[in-house]
């Protein structure tokens, strides 16, 4: 039997100064499913992801794809699941573009001609072919953003966690990158505040709320219910808005 | 924002663009340490060293008022520390001016002094100008990887390089939004809002960093950027680089005898 690609039980996370993150939640998310995490500011969206990928130590257990997620396990972990940070200028550090993509690759020992051929791959899928040689710094808002998602892809993993898609991208960019994701095979994790990118690219939302999940459903049911949504400091999507006020 | 970039030009197609970056740097350094061994009373043998020059910022194809522009934003500094030379270097007085108790004179040997190290200053300034117009600032640090320069130093330079512009935007921004609230303000003020602003725009950076870090761990950073040698060393690089220096070591000595 496959294992849950996420399985998450009682996860209790508190920030140095005492601030509690995550209250004891528990979640189970099946290989190639879209999930959306929605809430308010500081409901603990960013805090959940970050723990997925193991990069701060919390009580309870996390499980992908049946590994624990415990520092001995961490480099099996980080083939499986792959993170896209909210700022771009966080994720981008190398030189060039090329440099960025290939440094998961690279880390994970991959043999030279196959780095090559997956900067190639991961660029391509993300539509900006061509562009190894140039440097973030160089790049649109919405084109850093893409290599972003390409430095997670030329790792070739499983599960993409992806916080806040579509921050500070215009119109069109932020269309690219929907459109990107609903074609997207992968088990997809996304913390958004754009509830109508959650509407369009995933199939299951969690609402949470003060580091607890409020509820847990179908995006299709969970993003049209106007009280439930109201009740944990939401709204609904944008498109539902106009419907309603026609 | 866009900023003018350190290395402005560099991603050119000329020849010096396409030679690998530690051959360059080799040849560069042995032609400016060529130049600068040439003693005061010897300024003739710098024509040829200046043709030479000149020859291979032109072959960059980066238009030559830049050039020019970007190596004489350096020569106030040379001028800085040169300027007392003629006046301290003791030797044989051609003007004098007494001013009360203080006598000031230029010397003969104070003055060939200040001529030479005039000269080879602008050689070794526009010579790393060609340096940098030709060679971006990441290649130029696995050229001096290749040479067995520290990787804790190359690719702290490396970042360093890499979000400079980063925190500039930010502290651009931060200025900006500073300023649409001061309204003609104290100069206590001025001071105290500029220095918050100095220490938000640290925590920032620090923040920051540590995201990165996160960023670098989710991608199987284990403590060491590892990179795939895209340069390698051609014979062509070796000859173009032998050439060059060779050719400057044969004016050195032909013109000294």
């Amino acid at each position: 039997m496959t294992p849950p690609a996420v399985q998450v039980n009682n996860l209790r996370f508190s920030y140095p100064d005492g601030t509690p993150a995550l209250n004891g939640i528990s979640f189970s998310i099946a290989p190639g499913e879209r999930v959306a995490l929605v809430g308010p500011n500081g409901a603990g969206k960013s805090t959940l992801l970050i723990l997925l990928g193991g990069l701060l130590q919390a009580d309870g257990a996390i499980e992908i794809f049946g590994s624990s997620v415990i520092p001995k396990n961490l480099h099996e972990i980080r083939n499986k699941i792959g993170m896209v940070f909210q700022d771009p200028d966080d994720q981008l550090f190398c030189s060039t573009i090329f440099d960025d993509v290939a440094f998961g690759p690279l880390n994970m020992r991959r043999p030279a001609e196959e780095v090559r051929q997956r900067v190639a791959a991961a660029l391509e899928q993300v539509g900006l072919a061509g562009f190894e040689h140039r440097s973030a710094f160089h790049l649109s808002g919405g084109e850093k953003k893409r290599v972003s998602l390409a430095t997670a892809l030329s790792m070739d993993v499983d599960i993409l966690a992806l916080d806040e898609p579509s921050s500070n991208l215009d119109p069109r960019t932020r269309r690219a990158i929907i459109r990107w994701l609903q074609k997207c095979n992968k088990t997809l994790v996304i913390a958004t505040h754009d509830l109508d990118l959650a509407y369009e690219t995933t199939n299951r939302t969690m609402i949470l709320q003060s580091g607890r999940i409020m509820a847990d459903g179908p995006t299709t049911e969970i993003l049209t219910n106007r009280e439930l949504l109201e009740h944990s400091n939401l709204e609904l999507p944008l498109q539902f808005q106009q419907t309603e006020n026609r | 924002m866009k900023h003018e970039f350190l290395d402005h030009h560099s991603c050119g197609h000329s020849f010096f663009h396409h030679m690998h970056p530690g051959a360059k740097l080799v040849m560069v350094v042995l032609f400016i340490f060529t130049v600068v061994t040439i003693e005061p009373g010897q300024e003739r043998i710098f024509l040829p060293f200046a043709v030479l020059l000149l020859i291979g910022l032109l072959a960059t194809r980066v238009p030559i008022l830049h050039t020019l522009a970007k190596g004489l934003k350096v020569l106030p500094f040379v001028l800085m520390i040169t300027i007392f030379v003629p006046f301290l270097k003791e030797g044989e007085p051609v003007w004098n001016l007494q001013i009360g108790p203080l006598m000031i004179q230029i010397t003969d040997e104070g003055w060939k002094l200040f001529y030479n190290i005039i000269l080879k200053a602008n050689i070794a300034i526009f010579s790393v100008v060609f340096l940098n117009l030709t060679t971006p600032f990441h290649h130029l640090l696995k050229g001096l990887q290749s040479f067995g320069a520290p990787r804790i130093i190359t690719d702290t330079l490396a970042v360093a390089y890499r979000y400079l512009f980063v925190i500039t935007d930010e502290k651009d921004r931060m200025l900006l939004a500073r300023r649409s609230r001061l309204i003609h303000p104290s100069l206590s003020l001025q001071w105290k809002s500029l220095s918050q602003l100095i220490g938000v725009l640290f925590l920032r950076s620090y923040e920051r960093g540590e995201r990165m870090y996160q960023a670098m761990c989710m991608r199987g950073f284990n403590g060491v950027i590892v990179n795939l040698d895209e340069y390698m060393l051609q014979k062509k690089d070796i000859a173009a680089a032998c050439l060059v220096v060779l050719t400057a070591l044969l004016l050195r000595i032909c013109m000294s005898a």
